[in-house]
């Protein structure tokens, strides 16, 4: 792979055997790709406006419907402004371009976290493994079509960690801009902040699929492996009688340093590591040895446990006050990443042995050192010589300490525990039930507890609510114990091959991705639940991060692990972990390389008309059910403007704007049909691009829904529809309104229901359709001579 | 205190809810109204009234009042249950999404809303959905019947407790049965 | 109990097409439910029965009875949970429309169908079938095979309009099971023979699969008697069905028209529907050729016949073997040349029961032609492949080079080495030829100019217009 920076010289002179030259100008724009043949596309490197038409046209039919979250702006001095219904702030800028201003803002935050998380991995891989250490994620097991989202946006395809610092170059470029358009005073539409919403989601994409691609290669993460192992998960899995290192965060250098050292000294068998957030996942996949914790909600409650004796955070999703958490229990803290110091003294150029030392003697709350090799035998050396004199102490109150404080507690009449909850737990009722020795009330909050302590600062006596409701759940906790399957990677391209046949002949539904964060309404259950609903239905469920876990920390009726019950192949009824966040792009990248697999589509710098097949033609849903941060949205958007929808969970409306579809409006949902550039109805498919649900009821009707395109075949509609009516069925007790829109001829109806739809829609006047080769995109149509139109 | 927002760090803006202190003012913004509706969210279910069901409750309301019920998420099967038609059934972002175009045909197809009374959302999605419709529609008027200060509301009532939220729902049914 | 001559008999009125009440839900959504041995109420069928068939029958009107649907021996409550019991089902159809060569595709249709039945679980077909039933599903009241029968008639009738009468017989007597079993054998036999014997010459039209169009919009499948879709998973016996299923859907009939090459297997009616369907994209096909205007793929073929010119022989790969294949290179790069409805001669996207077709690659030499496939590929088609050419067909664990391959060929005296001599002279030609016709450019030129970094820059042909420099990192 080649730069695309451009190159100019002057050569006033040059003598050589074969050559005299004198006075030559040389200027080349874009410089090919080494060993590269297919030709680029129209858009490689796209900058912020290039692809703004495919943008205007998504948000055209998914017009943001804006939810502000604030009515003020006090991004300038000359606010705060009130923008309330219409107002306009001093800057000019009304509450929707507000709105759109902030969610681009986020998408930045998001898209930047991923991809400078990207640049230190790559950094340390290449100062580790070399320049030259060849990107290989799955070569071996056919995964042909490496890094497609890069090859998509970018227009190369890396083979080296150094190639991947240059496509890292164009992702910061690209970051920079769009953050500079959020300043005051400059862009002033709101459609035209959403694009560049789309833009930071592609950008994020491209980062996101560096870091993994660097990270698996480097470190030999399973690659593209359905059968990864099968690794633990839970805070009951811990061996709370060995000495402990707690990682918390994304970035996996440090965890890996920590198991080598661990590997290297002997001590493999002697010392627990486990994790919370992506960094624990990605642990796993380099050592299945290491364990998994939780998700970000289990910070607070395995830190006051006592158990860890050493916490070493990297980056993200790390509680701002680890260092104030791990105080109580004596745990010192070493943290490792520049952009998350902590307030800590930089000890990397410091002895081992002193560190070590000042830690232990509890000289120090803790140490910033960036050198991850360093922090690998200071935290195996710490965790050894303190667990024996820390004893695992604990700050999670025993049962008759909770009884007497909860009979400390005031019953205040306005609850600001409970109002403090995101989740509006009942606390106050609880607290009182526990203050009469029933400890039951307490327990049964800690399913939907998303572990934030903010009940604990709104206490008016300070009480330490999370505690309790952890200590009243000590014997759940124990049970805490179960299995996921390791991030597999990619999906290899044989097995998109292998599930064409069944999704045109009507025997796979579509995809479900269940991604994203752990701010569950209802608890992580619920993500399970979705989950093994849609696999049993022999849906394809990918899944990662968070939601990953939150599906292997469940077991069904049957008492059942659904890793267990489910393969890991992406195919009819797999549960496919492909990784961390960053192992995002692996999904989106199977979207894409469908593209390239069954229609030969060029990748090569071509993403509107990629964008135009899979929103079209790939019957695929994101599901963030829990979503929570800038990255969450970053990612959502990144599906966004490839055409796929995205549900989150009602805590998602407040990202301040959905993109809704409207079923009622006839004119939103026409395509051309390739084949002879009419314009064809093809009904509410997909009808939202991002969609916030009530409940996961909800929420999975609409999934199942969302799964419908234009292009699909009669018996791939029929199954559609059977799993959209059963669903439906199930959860509304009702029919669907809108079969009408959705059944194009009569062989799209499910034979069992036949006689029943049929009287539904002959009662709307139903009259049929045909099913075009669908695209938004004028110059696909076709002309007579095989050759694309130029409208 | 009563006229903050529940969840205490949802504050709204400059422009907020007024506080219904009696229902007649319930009764009387309906009354006014051309064309009222009511959005029930499934959250409906933890209006513990023991004997009786708050969405029995809804039900004898909107029907005294002449005006449709939309149930969102999951909610149209518990008025299935009660063979409660005719009923809608569109998710609360839907439903919230039309009546802030002023173009939208109505359920019904004779046009747009001028008031809609939002119950059983859960708060923090109901207080930014009730935001949306601050913003964007200046033609609608909105009614939080909940038990809890919604502020982008045009009015709702203060936080109040069960008991004293189920004695103002049976006024709201009185009153209306005596006019 | 079994041995029994307990009959039950539900004579209902002619069945309808309106769904009948049943104690258990019947949908498309359960078709991938598997029961699991603690789960099942009891089974029909499987590795512990030996005798147990399912078998579709056309009948003339008069002797079937619509809706009827008769139960000959124990019945569900009449069996001890957690067994194992024969099982013969019974499908009997009529209808002015109604074919011979459709029981093939009904019978088959019977799988899926018991499937659709919530807590019922069907596998394979014919004499080898399984069926288990849950527990939930039997209290729920699956408490009779009358059920089970009546679902069948009810989806039948719905599915395909051609039946005009259905009636099911379902025997649980093991002596009827297996008084009836010879005469099972005896219809797969002759169906069999027909299928097998059925060409191309023998049928007016073949048919058109553009499923996969709505992923690979340019690609159209020809199904014939001799040449079953890439996927593998449509006849042409399956396509005629589903055209008088759904005239407007995906599969419809293509009328020959003039055969122009008999040999290459080229069609005036599938050259005029492949530049129809291919929007302009394909002239010409050749069914039974892999270099002159191959068939083209879309992706889910099953397998790739791929040439390999050092010993002008061909390849086959199947989709599951991993690995590279003989040439160095594995199914999946090999696939991207392949598919995406474009022509690409040397390659050629199939189905594995292709292979065992007559007119298999006929023009270039059909089986005489073949000289390596993964060795699970050659044990499956083992009754396909010509005595005489087996033991000299190679796979991976004989060859893993193209030398290796060339000598392996060599030993066996595989026909393929008979040409070597008679190409060698062709390939200087070609040769030759390539020369004359290849573009006139400008004298190859390369400058090398020294930049920093240990880097150089190599323009070839230097138009230095942009676009097709190339940067090669020096090597170390």
């Amino acid at each position: 792979m080649t730069s695309r920076k451009s190159i100019h010289f002057k050569l006033d002179k040059l003598k050589s055997n074969l050559a005299e030259i004198d006075g030559l100008e040389v200027s080349i724009g874009k410089i090919m790709g080494e060993e590269w043949e297919e030709p680029f596309g129209p858009t490689p490197c796209p900058s912020l406006a290039t692809l703004r038409e495919w943008d205007l046209k998504l948000l055209k039919r998914y017009k943001p419907f804006y939810l502000p979250y604030c009515d003020v702006c006090c991004l300038c001095t000359m606010g705060k402004c009130d923008l309330t219904a219409g107002k306009r702030g001093a800057c000019g800028l009304d509450i929707c371009t507000q709105q759109s201003r902030i969610v681009l803002l986020a998408c930045c935050i998001g898209a930047a976290t991923h991809i400078g998380h990207a640049r230190h991995l790559v950094e340390h891989l290449i100062e580790k493994y070399g320049r030259d250490s060849p990107i290989d994620i799955g070569k071996s097991v056919g995964v042909d079509i490496q890094a497609p989202v890069t090859r998509l946006v970018y227009g190369e395809k890396p083979e080296t960690l150094g190639d991947l610092e240059e496509v890292l170059d164009y992702v910061e470029n690209q970051v920079t801009q769009l953050l500079a358009s959020t300043a005051t005073g400059q862009e002033g539409d709101k459609i035209d902040f959403e694009s560049k919403v789309f833009h930071a989601g592609m950008i994020d994409q491209v980062g996101m699929e560096v870091a993994d691609m660097a990270q698996i290669s480097a470190y030999g993460f399973p690659k593209a492996d359905p059968e990864a192992p099968l690794v633990e998960i839970g805070m009951g899995v811990i061996d709370t009688k060995k000495p402990v290192i707690l990682v918390i965060g994304h970035n996996v250098p440090p965890s890996v340093e920590i198991i080598d050292y661990m590997g290297e000294a002997g001590l493999s068998d002697s010392v627990e590591v486990a994790g919370i957030c992506c960094t624990s996942i990605d642990a796993t996949r380099y050592n299945p040895r290491a364990k998994i914790v939780g998700p970000i909600s289990w910070q607070l409650r395995f830190i006051r446990s006592g158990i860890a004796d050493v916490i070493v955070v990297d980056e993200q999703c790390i509680r701002t006050d680890v260092l104030i958490e791990a105080k109580r229990t004596m745990t010192p803290v070493i943290a490792t990443a520049e952009k998350n110091c902590l307030g800590l003294t930089n000890r990397t150029r410091d002895p081992a042995d002193e560190i070590v030392a000042d830690l232990v003697e509890g000289r120090a709350l803790g140490a910033l050192i960036f050198d991850p090799e360093k922090v690998g035998e200071v935290a195996v050396r710490t965790a050894m010589l303190l667990a024996p004199k820390r004893m695992k102490f604990k700050v999670i109150p025993e049962a008759k300490e909770i009884v007497e404080g909860a009979g400390k507690c005031a019953q205040c009449r306005f609850t600001p525990c409970m109002r403090a909850c995101p989740n509006n737990l009942p606390i106050r009722e609880a607290m009182e039930q526990a203050a009469q020795g029933d400890l039951e009330g307490l327990s049964n909050l800690y399913e939907a507890c998303i572990g934030c302590g903010r009940c604990e600062s709104a206490c008016t006596n300070e009480l330490p609510i999370h505690s309790y409701i952890i200590g009243a759940s000590e014997k759940r906790i124990r049970e805490e114990r179960f299995k996921i399957r390791a991030g597999r990677g990619a999906i290899q391209d044989v097995e998109i091959r292998r599930v064409g046949g069944p999704i045109v002949l009507g025997e796979i539904p579509g995809v479900i991705a269940l991604v994203g964060c752990a701010n569950y309404p209802k608890g992580g259950n619920e993500v399970a639940e979705i989950a093994g609903e849609f696999a049993k239905r022999r849906y394809i469920v990918t899944t990662s991060g968070c939601s990953a876990m939150s599906i292997g920390m469940y077991r069904d009726e049957d008492g059942r692990n659904l890793y267990e019950v489910y393969p890991g192949g992406f195919d009819a009824g797999g549960i496919v972990n492909v990784g961390s966040c960053v192992s995002n792009p692996h999904i989106a990248g199977a979207a894409i390389k469908i593209a390239s697999i069954f229609a030969k589509r060029k990748l090569r710098g071509n993403y509107e008309e990629i964008a135009d097949y899979i929103h079209n033609r790939v019957g695929a849903v994101g599901i963030a059910w829990g979503a929570i941060t800038q990255k969450a949205a970053s990612i959502a958007s990144g599906f966004w403007r490839l055409g796929v929808p995205v549900i989150v969970g009602p805590h998602g409306s407040k990202y301040r704007r959905m993109l809704l579809g409207r079923k009622d409006r006839k004119e939103d949902w026409y395509v051309y049909d390739a084949r002879t550039g009419d314009k064809v109805f093809v009904g509410p498919c997909p009808e939202h691009l991002f969609y916030a649900a009530e409940t996961k009821e909800e929420a999975m009707v609409m999934a199942a829904k969302l799964c419908m395109r234009p292009n699909d075949t009669p018996k791939g509609r029929m199954i559609k529809l059977a799993h959209y009516i059963d669903l439906h069925k199930r959860f509304y007790k009702v029919m669907p309104d809108d079969l009408h829109l959705l059944v194009r001829t009569e062989a799209d109806l499910p034979i069992t229901m036949k006689d029943e739809v049929m009287k539904i829609l002959a009662k709307k006047g139903w009259k049929g359709n045909v099913i075009p080769d669908p695209t938004l995109l004028p110059r696909l149509v076709h002309v007579k001579e095989g050759k694309r139109d130029e409208q | 205190m009563s006229n903050e927002p529940w969840q205490m760090g949802e504050i709204a803006g400059p422009k907020k809810a007024l506080i219904i202190t009696k229902p007649s003012v319930v009764v009387g913004m309906v009354k006014k109204a051309k064309r009222a509706l009511m959005v029930v969210g499934h959250e409906i279910s933890k209006y513990d009234l023991g004997e009786e069901s708050a969405i029995d409750y809804m039900i004898r309301i909107a029907e005294t009042f002449k005006i449709p019920i939309v149930a969102t998420a999951h909610t149209v099967s518990e008025f299935v249950k009660r063979s409660c038609y005719p009923i809608w059934w569109m998710s609360a972002l839907d439903i919230a999404n039309r009546l802030q175009d002023p173009e939208w045909e109505g359920l019904d197809g004779k046009g747009q809303y001028d008031l809609a009374l939002f119950i059983g959302i859960p708060y923090y999605m109901e207080w930014t959905i009730l935001s949306g419709l601050k913003h964007s529609a200046p033609n609608l008027k909105t009614i939080s019947l909940d038990r809890y200060y919604q502020p982008h509301a045009t009015w709702s009532f203060p936080n109040i407790k069960i008991d004293e939220w189920f004695t103002h729902m049976k006024e709201i049914l009185g009153q209306i049965v005596e006019k | 109990m079994s041995g029994s001559s307990k009959v039950d008999e539900i004579k209902t009125e002619p069945m309808g097409l309106v769904r009948p009440e049943f104690p258990v839900d019947v949908g498309e959504i359960y078709e991938g439910e598997r029961v699991r041995k603690p789960d099942m109420y009891l089974e029909f069928g499987g590795m512990k029965v030996e005798k147990k068939w399912e078998l579709a029958l056309s009948r003339p009107a008069d002797q079937v009875e619509d809706g009827k649907v008769t139960v000959i021996g124990p019945n569900l409550p009449d069996l001890e949970p957690g067994g194992s019991y024969p099982i013969g089902i019974l499908l009997e159809v009529a209808g002015a429309k109604v074919e011979k060569d459709l029981e093939g595709v009904l019978e088959r249709k019977i799988h899926y169908f018991l499937n659709y039945i919530e807590g019922v679980m069907h596998l394979n077909q014919r004499y080898d079938i399984w069926i288990r039933i849950t527990k939930k599903s039997y209290q729920k009241g699956l408490k009779s095979l009358v059920y089970i029968g009546k679902i069948l008639a009810w989806l039948f009738k719905s599915s395909f309009p051609v039946i005009e009468k259905v009636q099911v017989t379902i025997y649980t007597d093991k002596a009827k099971i297996e008084e009836l079993f010879p005469m099972a054998m005896d219809v797969w036999d002759k169906r069999d023979t027909r299928t097998r014997t059925l060409k191309d010459e023998d049928v007016d039209d073949f048919y058109a699969c553009v499923m996969c169009q709505s992923f690979a919009p340019t690609h159209v499948c020809v199904i014939t008697p001799n040449r079953m879709a890439s996927c593998g998973s449509i006849s042409w016996f399956d396509a005629r069905a589903a055209y008088d299923v759904d005239p407007k859907g995906p599969n419809f009939p293509i009328p020959k028209g003039e055969c122009l090459d008999p040999v290459k297997g080229i069609y005036e009616g599938v050259n005029k529907v492949a530049q129809e369907k291919s929007l302009g994209g394909i002239e010409s096909v050749s069914l039974y050729s892999m270099f002159d205007h191959p068939h083209t793929s879309c992706g889910c073929f099953e397998a790739i016949a791929f040439y390999i010119p050092e010993v002008d022989g061909v390849g086959v790969v199947h989709r599951d073997f991993r690995g590279p294949s003989i040439n160095g290179i594995p199914f999946s790069i090999m696939a991207g040349h392949t598919g995406g409805g474009t022509q690409n001669p040397g390659f050629n996207g199939v189905s594995v029961e292709y292979l065992r077709s007559p007119k298999f690659l006929q023009a270039d030499g059909g089986w005489e032609r073949v000289v390596w496939m993964p060795s699970q590929i050659k044990e499956r088609l083992k009754d396909a492949i010509p005595e005489n050419l087996s033991e000299k067909i190679c796979t991976e664990a004989e060859c893993k080079t193209i030398e290796e391959l060339k000598e392996f060929l060599k030993s066996k005296n595989h026909p393929v080495v008979s040409r070597w001599e008679t190409k060698e002279v062709a390939e200087e030609e070609i040769k030759e030829e390539a020369l004359e016709v290849a573009p006139p450019v400008s004298a190859p030129m390369s400058i090398e100019i020294p930049t920093q970094g240990g880097f150089r820059i190599i323009l070839k042909n230097a138009r230095i217009v942009a676009e097709k420099v190339i940067i090669k990192r020096e090597k170390k």
